[in-house]
């Protein structure tokens, strides 16, 4: 294949495309002004295009050049003006238009910045009603055994007295022992050994360990409701020496009003407290009106009687499992069987666990003891 | 802008002219063939149809008409021109033949091959095998026109006639070679 060949060029001429002839060549196609090769070049435009062949031959004529000339500046002028681009604004409106968009959009931004800051305000404003109202009892567990999460005391439950409480002690140098609300019975068994007493007024409640909101509310709720006196008898004894102290009716007496009022003080802080401290005082006038001017027996302290307190320390933190469980362990026990399971039957009555409480009441009542009118009184007050 | 659209080609501004409404392609592309237009229509030119009512109104026509035109822009300058004149201010679509529709096609097939060897000796192949089958005195006056690039007047000496006479030929000898192509490659 040759490609170079001029022959193979040539050919292709006859169908190569050739540009109308303008108004230049169209003058100077007569007057000879023309290489040979434009020439041929317009000559091989002319076999195809009727138009620049009828323009050829119209310029032959000499005489129409001038009125060519003169109407080709006329046309092409009023094709100018014919077909001019549409004019365009004025800068003065253009600024303007300019000027009233961007005022639009300032305005626009504006409205939403007070927007988001209204929206923002409203939103804030709304959760803190929302956390101020919200309903008390919705966070509240159903029941109290859920809300205990305490753990259990590190230290051995002799060991879990608050430091803060003032150990008063006698001249003997022995602790003193808090009256309980059985100590016309209870106290002979438990304090035979010789101590001085100490009226409640000196002691000073043991601080709860922190509990959890939810659960004090819900104790609150329930201690609301009237109830009998109590058997809490972990204000009555002795905190952790065997020392017990012989009381003087005379000397607790005058001390109880000023106990009420701290009871008051407290209850708001530790429901729990202020039970304890209710369960006291009906026990100490009982204690007084009953047997003020009987002495005390010293009692010693046993491991027993350790292992109540500990479950009573238990039950006045909130450790209600352990506190079942180490009354649990002493309702065997002959010496402290009633009064364990009264404690029993209390932890399960304010766990709302009714069914064990009335057994519990029921069996304490078929003993015979010193609690059975309590326990009477618990049942009555259940059904 | 103007002077932009003075670069363009035919097809470009046609293209501006009917996507994009551009009345000043529209004008570019009339002032191209403005002088032809006066030109070809002063011998024409009369009292009933003087250059001032002439020339606005084909302009006019040539505007409106050029947009949903096809073909090569020079046969419809002409075509509008020869209807304007032969029926007075009616406005005709005007009519093309389809022998100037396949030269057409031909063209945009050597155009397309531009400077693609193996398209371009395909083309040549095609032709000169059409060539083969023209007569002695066609085959004579197209060698001596295209290949041995005689002009008009020369080959109207040779052969003792006129000059449109051998234009006239040459067009017919061309339309004939295309319409030969055409067939074979149908066949």
């Amino acid at each position: 294949m040759n490609n170079d060949s001029p022959r193979q060029e040539r050919i292709l001429k006859i169908f190569t495309p050739v540009r109308c002839i303008n108004r230049d060549q169209l003058l100077r196609y007569h007057r000879g002004n023309m290489t040979a090769v434009e020439k041929h070049l317009v000559e091989q435009h002319i076999v195809d295009c009727d138009l620049c062949h009828d323009a050829l031959q119209a310029m032959g004529n000499h005489h129409l050049h001038e009125q060519y000339s003169h109407l080709t500046h006329e046309l092409s002028q009023f094709i100018h003006r014919e077909f001019a681009p549409p004019p365009q604004p004025d800068k003065k409106q253009q600024q303007r238009q300019i000027r009233q968009h961007k005022t639009a959009e300032s305005l626009l931004s504006y409205f939403w910045a007070i927007m988001f800051v209204a929206i923002g305000g409203g939103s804030v404003f709304l959760l803190q009603q929302h956390l101020k109202n919200r309903p008390a009892l919705a966070a509240l567990p159903a029941r109290t055994s859920e809300a205990l999460v305490i753990p259990a005391p590190a230290a051995p439950p002799a060991a879990a007295v608050d430091p803060n409480y003032p150990a008063t002690q006698t001249n003997d140098g022995k602790p003193l022992v808090i009256h309980t609300q059985y100590n016309s019975s209870a106290r002979d068994s438990i304090n035979k050994n010789d101590s001085t007493t100490i009226s409640a007024a000196n002691i000073k409640p043991i601080k709860p360990a922190p509990k959890d909101s939810a659960s004090l509310k819900k104790k609150a709720v329930k201690d609301s409701t009237p109830k009998t006196s109590a058997a809490d008898t972990n204000a009555r004894l002795a905190l952790n020496t065997p020392a017990t102290l012989k009381e003087d009716p005379k000397k607790t007496e005058p001390k109880d009003p000023k106990d009420q009022k701290y009871t008051a003080e407290e209850s708001n802080n530790t429901p729990n407290q202020a039970e304890t401290d209710k369960n006291i005082n009906p026990a100490n006038t009982s204690n007084n009106t009953g047997k003020s001017k009987e002495k005390e027996e010293k009692a010693p302290a046993s491991g027993d009687e350790s292992l109540f307190r500990a479950a009573m320390q238990y039950q006045q933190q909130g450790d209600m499992n352990e506190a079942i469980n180490q009354f649990k362990k002493l309702s065997g026990n002959e010496k402290y069987s009633e009064r364990a399971k009264y404690q029993l039957a209390m932890i399960y009555k304010n766990k709302g666990q009714n069914g064990k409480a009335r057994r519990l009441f029921k069996e304490i009542i078929k003993m015979e003891g010193n609690m059975k009118s309590m326990a009477q009184a618990q049942l009555n007050n259940m059904n | 802008m103007h002077l932009q659209l003075n670069n363009l080609n035919d097809k470009e501004l046609l293209l501006r002219m009917r996507k994009l409404q551009d009345r000043e392609a529209t004008g570019v592309l009339l002032g191209r063939y403005s002088h032809l237009l006066v030109a070809v229509c002063l011998p024409k030119l009369s009292q009933e149809k003087p250059a001032e009512t002439v020339f606005p109104t084909l302009i006019r026509q040539m505007s409106t008409q050029l947009s949903s035109s096809f073909g090569k822009l020079n046969e419809t300058v002409y075509a509008i021109v020869q209807s304007y004149f032969a029926t007075g201010n009616k406005t005709t679509a005007p009519y093309i033949t389809p022998p100037t529709q396949i030269i057409q096609r031909l063209e945009t097939q050597v155009e397309v091959a531009g400077n693609n060897p193996i398209a371009r000796a395909t083309l040549t192949a095609r032709i000169e095998q059409a060539l083969s089958q023209l007569n002695k005195e066609e085959a004579a006056l197209l060698t001596g026109f295209y290949l041995e690039h005689q002009t008009l007047q020369e080959l109207a000496q040779h052969h003792r006639t006129t000059a449109d006479k051998v234009r006239n030929s040459l067009k017919g000898i061309r339309k004939k070679i295309a319409t030969q192509l055409k067939d074979v490659a149908y066949e």
